[in-house]
């Protein structure tokens, strides 16, 4: 395989791989808000 | 007599060349305050290095020393993560877990140039080193290039930590040219919830397990940098976390700096690759900020509540330049509108999410 498409070829795999992961931390980190809320809230 | 004046008869017009360089690099720093913590050191190293016949390098120079002990090994980038690990505050993250999406989104340089590089004719390990550049994080740019093609962390080292420094003037124009001036006005809402200190000091170990588990060869960078917030946020190390705030940075920086300096000699900088190098780090932050913007103006077409999509360009790491930039824009066009905690909260996710780009390339590539 040439080295542009090894090149697109981790491009497809790495973009989805890292909107996932930052969409795992994310609800994580709605998991450790629920379970250790802050003590006051306000807008 | 021969011994006094070899210095003069072995100097090159290369080495008088990288003498400009280096003068540029250090006028950049002193009186354009452009990254001058890393680009001085880095200006002086490479005069130290292109002086004929230094004792600064070679066999028993103590920058070649530097070299072998700290970016070899991977110690200084490690060391500097702690560092920044410390200086963090996620608070903005966690209030808005939104925000984690634009740092995945403005990781996309990175790939863009790393097929750019590829179609210029290097191979992949440089290609993928040159790509990094587009994490916007001098830290892991070293780190991956030391890891692939050490012959080109000059020029990477240089065009990482430079174009950080000008983000406040690559930036603007692209955002400008994909967003209306209605979009730039669209107003967010930013809600001040109190973070508990158990959910700050959670974060940390959290994210390093589920980066560690998902990908292991990330877990010298997340760690490091994890292990640096959690001496942060634990609030019973405040001397370890005021040590690798101050003392740890300024130290590692300034070995950082000058170590890589020195591996800018003549024959090794000037290149055709170097100006090839340079000029695809611009085109990965252009292309870090295209995406993260255009990602927020897709995000708009899903969800109700419309995201100003400047944020978006916040995905980069380079914290908190990107973030203040996108404020000012704000404000200039709506002198109510603060986006500044949005911003800050994008911009830290671009953080997790470029050591994160790094750890897949090392995985992927490596």
């Amino acid at each position: 395989m040439d080295v542009f498409s090894e090149a697109v070829r981790i491009t497809m795999i790495s973009m989805p791989v890292i909107l996932g992961f930052m969409g795992l931390v994310g609800i994580m980190l709605k998991l450790l808000m629920k379970a250790f809320p802050g003590s006051s809230e306000h807008k | 007599m021969d011994n006094l004046l070899v210095g003069l008869t072995n100097l090159t017009p290369g080495n008088v060349v990288m003498f400009a360089v280096a003068a540029l690099l250090i006028y950049l720093a002193i009186k354009r305050d452009y990254e001058p913590m890393l680009l001085l050191p880095i200006g002086f190293g490479a005069i130290l290095a292109n002086i004929p016949n230094s004792s600064a390098v070679g066999e028993h120079g103590f920058l070649s020393t530097l070299y072998e002990a700290g970016i070899i090994t991977e110690l200084f980038p490690i060391l500097i993560f702690i560092a920044i690990g410390a200086m963090m505050d996620f608070s903005p993250l966690l209030k808005m877990p939104i925000m984690l999406v634009f740092g995945a989104a403005a990781q996309f340089g990175i790939f863009f140039t790393m097929m750019l590089a590829a179609l210029a004719g290097f191979d992949l390990k440089e290609a993928a080193a040159i790509g990094i550049i587009g994490a916007a994080d001098g830290p892991t740019a070293i780190f991956v290039a030391t890891r692939f093609a050490q012959h080109f962390l000059g020029p990477i080292s240089v065009a990482a930590y430079s174009y950080m420094a000008l983000v406040p003037i690559i930036q603007p124009p692209v955002i400008r040219l994909l967003t209306t001036s209605a979009e730039r006005r669209i107003r967010m809402e930013y809600r001040s919830i109190s973070v508990s200190k158990t959910a700050r000091i959670f974060f940390p170990i959290a994210i390093t397990l589920l980066a560690g588990i998902l990908a292991p060869i990330s877990v010298a960078l997340v760690g490091s940098l994890m292990f640096g917030n959690l001496i942060r946020e634990s609030g019973v190390v405040e001397r370890l976390s005021q040590a690798a705030q101050n003392e740890l940075a300024n130290l590692v920086t300034l070995l950082l700096g000058i170590t890589i300096g020195s591996t800018m000699t003549a024959d090794q900088f000037l290149a055709p690759a170097t100006l090839l190098i340079i000029g695809m780090g611009l085109v990965a932050f252009v292309a870090d900020t295209a995406a993260g913007v255009l990602f927020a103006k897709a995000l708009n077409y899903l969800i109700p509540q419309k995201i100003n999509p400047m944020i978006g360009a916040c995905g980069i790491s380079a914290f908190p330049m990107s973030a203040r930039v996108v404020h000012r824009m704000g404000l200039k066009e709506d002198p109510q509108n603060f986006l500044l905690m949005n911003a800050a909260g994008a911009n830290v996710a671009g953080q997790l999410a470029s050591i994160m780009a790094g750890g897949l390339i090392l995985a992927l590539v490596g």
